[in-house]
């Protein structure tokens, strides 16, 4: 064997483990996984957390306390339909307080 | 022995058609009392009718309206689901009775216990025209409460919007609204539980001259309380409207302070 033959052997032996080895070096450090995170570290962290300010601001707070304009005036129309009922009521206890019903005596002679 | 038998025979028939004669003289006599008295019978018996019809007819109403109000009995809100029990319980019991008397009325041809029945019917009229105001009555106050806690929670609200402007919560306008609306809310309560104290205890008057007086005024008493209530809620209900105004357009110095704080915020 020449020792040209014997250098180009070497040199593609040298190429293939270079290859080998990157495959393989390579292909483990694709199949590690990524850190995850743990929970308490994500509720400590800071930057995406919102503040009890932030949630006003957003109308959280309104939307769950329901002090809207909609939510009040919601109210509002259901007090007046009860106040409507009520002047039902009130007319019904007048009229059977001071219009009673005819006795079923009354005239039965 | 012919002889006899046949005289025998003879006084046998003659006692028989004697016998016959009578029986036929008592049927043709009370044939005749009746045809007599048919012009007196046919308006008894449409007098029957007419106490049977009109029985009837004022049990049937009462049936019916005690039937609504047992309804609305049991959309109370306020009361106690024992307190509402009984009172639907009452209000059955006396239907119930209603109905049976109804049942005997349309049954009874004698006068006497047709009399004796609308006597009864007179009874459960009493008791009847004590118990429909007072539960109308008591459904009344049962509303005023509930208008008063839902009243009291638009306030609550309003107060939590008030509470984010401090110019508009010490608004002298805002301030009276509110005043009044605790006054009027106040009132409202008083007065819807003295209607029910006033009526609560009242029994029927079963004839009573002097019972039946006191009850009309104690229910008189109590529906004017009732009227007292409603108005005081009318009241605080402009009180709250007074405060929405106010809120949904501010003052101008409110809503120069409000513009203030906000460009010192940023």
């Amino acid at each position: 064997m020449s020792k040209t033959a014997k250098t180009w052997i070497t040199v593609i032996i040298i190429i293939v483990l270079i290859i080998a080895v990157w495959i393989i070096w390579g292909g483990n450090k694709a199949v590690i996984p990524a850190p995850t995170p743990t929970p308490t570290a994500d509720l400590q962290g800071t930057s995406n957390n919102a503040s009890s300010s932030d949630l006003v601001s957003s109308g959280l707070t309104t939307a769950m306390n329901d002090n809207s304009d909609t939510a009040v005036a919601s109210d509002l129309a259901t007090i007046d339909a009860e106040m409507v009922g009520l002047g039902e009521d009130s007319k019904s206890a007048d009229s059977s307080i001071n219009n009673p019903p005819s006795s079923p005596g009354d005239g039965l002679q | 022995m012919n002889t006899k038998t046949i005289g025998l025979t003879t006084i046998f028939g003659i006692a028989l058609l004697l016998s016959l004669n009578t029986a036929s003289a008592q049927q043709i006599t009370n044939t005749s009392i009746t045809v007599g008295s048919t012009t007196r019978s046919a308006a008894l018996e449409k007098k029957i009718k007419n106490w049977q019809g009109r029985g009837a007819k004022e049990i049937d109403k009462r049936i019916e309206n005690m039937g609504k109000l047992s309804v609305r009995v049991n959309a109370m809100k306020n009361i106690s689901a024992g307190d509402k029990t009984a009172l639907s319980g009452t209000l059955g019991g006396l239907s119930n009775g209603l109905s049976v008397l109804k049942m005997a009325i349309s049954a009874e041809s004698s006068t006497t216990t047709l009399g004796e029945n609308l006597k009864s019917l007179m009874e459960a009229y009493r008791v009847y025209t004590l118990l429909e105001p007072q539960v109308h009555v008591i459904i009344a106050a049962d509303r005023i409460k509930t208008i008063i806690n839902q009243q009291t929670i638009v306030a609550g609200k309003l107060q939590s919007r008030l509470a984010q402007d401090v110019n508009l919560s010490t608004n002298t306008a805002v301030q009276a609204s509110l005043a009044d609306f605790t006054v009027k809310i106040t009132s409202a309560a008083t007065e819807a539980q003295a209607a029910v104290t006033l009526i609560a205890s009242l029994k029927p008057d079963m004839g009573d001259k002097t019972i039946m007086n006191a009850n009309t005024k104690a229910l008189k008493d109590s529906q004017v309380k009732i009227k007292v209530a409603e108005q005081a809620l009318k009241d605080s209900r402009k009180d709250l409207q007074v405060i929405v105004k106010l809120i949904t357009t501010k003052p101008t110095s409110s809503a120069s302070s409000i513009s203030a704080t906000s460009t010192s915020d940023r």
